[in-house]
């Protein structure tokens, strides 16, 4: 099975299986438009991953290699936020600063199942919060004034439904 | 009670903030909106709003069209119209706009129902029902509900009034789209027997006083349709679709009648009824 070198941002190489590395739609097109699928010694170079989250990504690639494709959504399926395997919650226990990091690599590398896995995992530390704890968990500034968000309260109290 | 909320008429929704990054930070990282949007369409619909007052971004974010038809498109597979954010918002918090009308199948009693006629035997419930075709199976109508209402061999009438007051936000997009008007009912009767099924709008100034029927309220009921059919013992889903009506509506009535044709028993009303806005 051939094989393909991966470079990141701080110059590290990880050689991987080339199905698993095109998980990643955008290492796909780069193989497809600069014709290397058989040249082997290819070097792909990735400035915005670092090594660190590089180990995480292929770690995640190579466990879901053999995953089917993603299923067409059936009309009216109700999708639900908790519907981490397993696994994934497991391989997901990490810091925030890495946790977002996977994100930003996931969106850059087009990887749609671990960008959704992801972002399902800071949707889950968000249920359940009020604002202010919300805040608190990801450091976000305050920037309404007390009269700005009264005003705010009351529309969304207007719009909830009995 | 009631002067704590803005009339529908007269509410309007704040403008977005200005553009600013702030907000797209997660612990120092910066985050693109979109990925903001992709973990935001996460989180269930009506815990949404609350949100809006984390910061001014996510206030943003989460009243845009962009977040809502990402949440839409996780549901189902066709595209969105293109609506403000609270439609969908609404609709989501509506059951799809589906099912305004509660106890369709009798399974709570006559809970919901205001009766307006009670001739003969009266309106009874039966479970099964007995003395006309066995129900179609896997109607999704019936939300796996086997009872009906039944109506005697003399005229028997009912009503389920819809009030808009407390749906403040349904009320506003009704008004501001105007969307079709849809109710259904699934149907049967013993012998030939005559089946009727109304829709009405009651306007602002009907909005005090509880449910007056028929014929003294015509000043100020802004519409109404009815349809009439003769049934037999098969079942028979009939429906009415209203498409133009005044605005400000405050009240909409589902009501339904059966009533005797000479030697006829009973008509046999209500399976699974809903009403929905349709865009």
């Amino acid at each position: 099975m051939p094989n393909i070198k991966l470079q990141s941002s701080d110059g590290e190489t990880f050689e991987v299986d080339v199905e698993i590395a095109k998980c990643s739609v955008t290492i796909k097109t780069m193989l497809e438009d600069l014709g290397m699928d058989d040249e082997e010694e290819e070097v792909v170079p990735l400035p915005n991953v670092n090594s660190a989250i590089l180990r995480k990504v292929i770690q995640w690639a190579t466990y879901h290699k053999d995953d089917p494709p993603p299923p067409e959504d059936d009309e009216n399926k109700e999708k639900r936020t908790d519907d981490i395997s397993s696994w994934d919650a497991d391989f997901l226990k990490v810091d925030q600063g890495t946790l977002f990091e996977l994100i930003l690599a996931a969106n850059y590398l087009d990887i749609k199942g671990l960008l959704d896995v992801t972002c399902k995992t800071v949707a889950n530390m968000i249920k359940g919060k009020a604002p202010e704890e919300i805040r608190k968990t990801f450091n976000i500034k305050n920037d309404f004034t007390a009269s700005k968000k009264s005003r705010f309260v009351e529309e969304n109290e207007w719009c909830e439904e009995k | 009670m009631d002067n704590k909320y803005v009339p529908v008429e007269q509410f309007q929704f704040h403008e977005p903030f200005e553009n600013d990054s702030k907000g797209l930070y997660f612990n120092n990282i910066y985050v693109p909106e979109e990925i903001v949007e992709n973990i935001l369409s996460h989180i269930t619909p009506k815990d949404l709003l609350g949100l809006t007052l984390v910061c001014k971004k996510w206030c943003n974010i989460i009243k845009s069209d962009n977040l809502w038809t990402r949440i839409y498109n996780k549901h189902f597979i066709n595209k969105p119209k293109e609506l403000p954010w609270y439609v969908f918002y609404c609709f989501f918090n509506t059951n799809n706009f589906v099912n305004m009308l509660r106890n369709g199948n009798g399974q709570e009693n006559f809970e919901h129902w205001t009766i307006l006629k009670n001739s003969g035997d009266q309106f009874t419930i039966e479970n099964p029902p007995s003395g006309c075709y066995e129900l179609p199976q896997n109607i999704a109508d019936f939300n796996g509900c086997a009872s009906c209402f039944v109506t005697s061999f003399k005229n028997c009438c009912k009503a389920q009034i819809i009030s808009l007051k407390e749906k403040r936000l349904l009320g506003y997009i009704i008004n501001k789209f105007m969307p079709h008007i849809y109710a259904s009912e699934w149907v049967a009767g013993h012998y030939d027997c005559i089946y009727k099924l109304s829709i009405k709008g009651f306007a602002n100034k009907s909005s005090d006083c509880s449910y007056v029927p028929i014929d003294d309220l015509v000043a100020i009921r802004p519409f109404h349709v009815t349809r009439a059919y003769v049934m037999n013992w098969k079942w028979k889903k009939v429906e009415v679709l209203v498409k133009e009506y005044p605005r400000n509506i405050t009240k909409l009535v589902f009501e339904h009648e059966g009533s005797e044709d000479t030697q006829i028993n009973f008509c046999r009303s209500h399976y699974g009824s809903k009403m929905t806005g349709e865009y």
